[in-house]
């Protein structure tokens, strides 16, 4: 992952604005960020390990845990278009993590949830199964 | 569904001409980076974030003889409802690129980013193929910074916190990020839709901008309609030229209407009789209410309006970053009354608490995000109170 990590840093030239990006990167790559990472991160950038977990249990997309997430929209549109009945739905699915998050901008194509940087747009109660089979497979 | 007029055509002032880019671009480099300024200064352009501050003015009140400076675009459209930005970075990334370039050149800015909210971390390969492209005719650095999801990242200062790596808890203001913005170096902060309107202002002139729309909000506003419509989407009018009621009527064919947000849940709601109001900065403003993002949730009868408005409080409560007490502990209060009328542990007396708790948090916030969770409920109670009343 180091050799990521330079790679980040050369492109923005400064340890504290790498940041976050090196945590979206660690993110992305494994779907969590650990005791671990945070070490090498707090290494890498010298900066103290507490200000790193201060950020990750700041931001809606950086986890801690190693379940995966899936970021169902409940906002206000997405409530109007169904959305509780959606969140409910997929509880019955233990293998993964529903998080409730705040509007995504997908409000024309309510209700909408987000896993792993993908797009689900007008979800239904089919569309769920076939989806979550997706991102086992 | 009427008919309707043709002024009150959509506009396609964005989406259309994609074969004649860099036009703006080309013309700008010919100028003094004064005259842009000036320019943009006299089409009388007001940024699109929200806020409405003239754009020339920020450009111009920069700080100067200090190196670096940079651009940033925000692009962490979170509020709630709001999706023309997500439209502009999917379908005119060139627009944004180019007025981007235009605006670096103005303000001398060496460096520029595009501040992505992760929710739209599928449209950043489109956004570097723009990049790439615009790289091979002219010599501009720009860079996308991915955000990792928090609404107040929106707001400018905290914007600057995230991106150096830190908590984002907004600045006090002054000094603002035109003196001191990024890592303390000089620091222009605009919206995707204002930036993408720059490069349309360099081309037409502000002569011709400034026709468009009325004499206090020019140029054209995206709209983005969603909630109990059945047409919803981005549409893009002239300033001032289509009420409410037209738009969400006769455009997005909505059918029944309770009540409107008519730019985001920071905006006050307004009820079905108020919605024969010009669309436009001043006009919304005058009916107590604001433009904000564009972001026009219609919602109706189907689901109860306490669940609607306690939805409203627990965003704000969610997205408080917790840095000023009145923000952090009213919008949780607020939120967990709000919350016991609805599961009916109260009566009708909890909406006087609430208010009560509106009146605690409104002019003792640090950034705007408790001031309009605060305004935004109020105005909810006190509108809709017969309503409400009838459903507990």
């Amino acid at each position: 992952m180091k050799e990521e990590f330079e790679k980040i840093l050369k492109e923005f030239e400064n340890k504290r604005i790498s940041l976050l990006q090196i945590l979206n990167y660690v993110n992305e790559k494994r779907g969590f960020i650990d005791e671990k990472d945070i070490e090498e991160i707090s290494q890498f950038l010298e900066i103290p390990k507490n200000e790193i977990k201060s950020l990750i249990s700041f931001y809606h997309f950086l986890n801690n845990k190693k379940k995966k997430r899936i970021y169902v929209c409940s906002n206000i549109t997405c409530l109007l278009k169904g959305a509780e009945e959606i969140i409910s739905y997929l509880k019955n699915f233990p293998e993964i993590e529903v998080v409730e998050t705040e509007c995504i901008g997908q409000c024309d194509n309510a209700p909408c949830c987000i896993v792993e940087n993908k797009v689900y747009k007008n979800l239904k109660k089919e569309k769920i199964k076939e989806l979550i089979k997706d991102e086992k497979g | 569904m009427r008919k309707v007029k043709e002024e009150k055509k959509i506009l396609k002032n964005f989406f259309g001409e994609k074969e004649r880019k860099y036009i703006g671009i080309k013309r700008a480099l010919e100028m003094k980076p004064e005259e842009i300024i000036e320019e943009v200064k006299k089409s009388g352009l007001r940024g699109r974030g929200g806020a409405g501050f003239p754009t020339g003015i920020k450009w111009e009140s920069l700080r100067k003889n200090i190196k670096p400076r940079f651009l940033i675009c925000n692009a962490d459209e979170g509020e709630p409802g709001t999706f023309k930005d997500r439209e502009l970075l999917d379908k005119a990334p060139h627009l944004l690129i180019e007025g981007m370039m235009i605006a670096m050149y103005a303000i001398g800015a060496d460096k520029g980013f595009i501040y992505l909210r992760k929710e739209y971390n599928y449209l950043k390969e489109k956004i570097y193929i723009e990049i790439n492209e615009a790289k091979k005719f002219f010599n501009f650095d720009i860079k996308i910074f991915e955000g990792a999801g928090a609404y107040i990242c929106g707001e400018e200062t905290a914007l600057l916190e995230s991106m150096e790596g830190k908590r984002p808890e907004p600045r006090l203001k002054p000094p603002y990020p035109v003196s001191y913005g990024l890592l303390g170096y000089p620091t222009v902060i605009n919206n995707v839709e204002t930036l993408c309107n720059i490069p349309i202002i360099i081309k037409n002139g502000s002569e011709w901008f400034k026709k468009i729309g009325t004499e206090k909000s020019t140029g054209t506003k995206l709209f983005s309609v969603s909630g109990s419509v059945k047409k919803p989407g981005v549409y893009e009018f002239e300033m001032g030229k289509i009420t409410l009621r037209e738009l969400i009527y006769d455009i997005c064919g909505a059918e029944k209407v309770i009540g409107v947000f008519p730019g985001g849940i920071s905006t006050p709601p307004l009820k079905e009789d108020e919605l024969d109001v010009n669309l436009d900065f001043e006009s919304l403003l005058e009916k107590g209410s604001s433009i904000g993002s564009g972001g026009v949730i219609v919602f109706d009868d189907k689901i109860p309006l306490i669940k609607i408005l306690r939805k409203t409080s627990e965003f704000f409560k969610n997205e408080s970053c917790g840095k000023c007490t009145p923000c952090r502990e009213g919008t949780f209060w607020l939120w967990k009354i709000l919350k016991d009328i609805e599961d009916k542990n109260i009566k009708e007396e909890g909406f006087d608490i609430a208010l009560s708790i509106c009146e605690k948090i409104k002019g003792k916030c640090f950034c705007p995000l408790g001031e309009t969770c605060a305004i935004t409920c109020e105005n909810f109670i006190k509108k809709f109170k017969d309503k409400l009343k009838e459903e507990i």
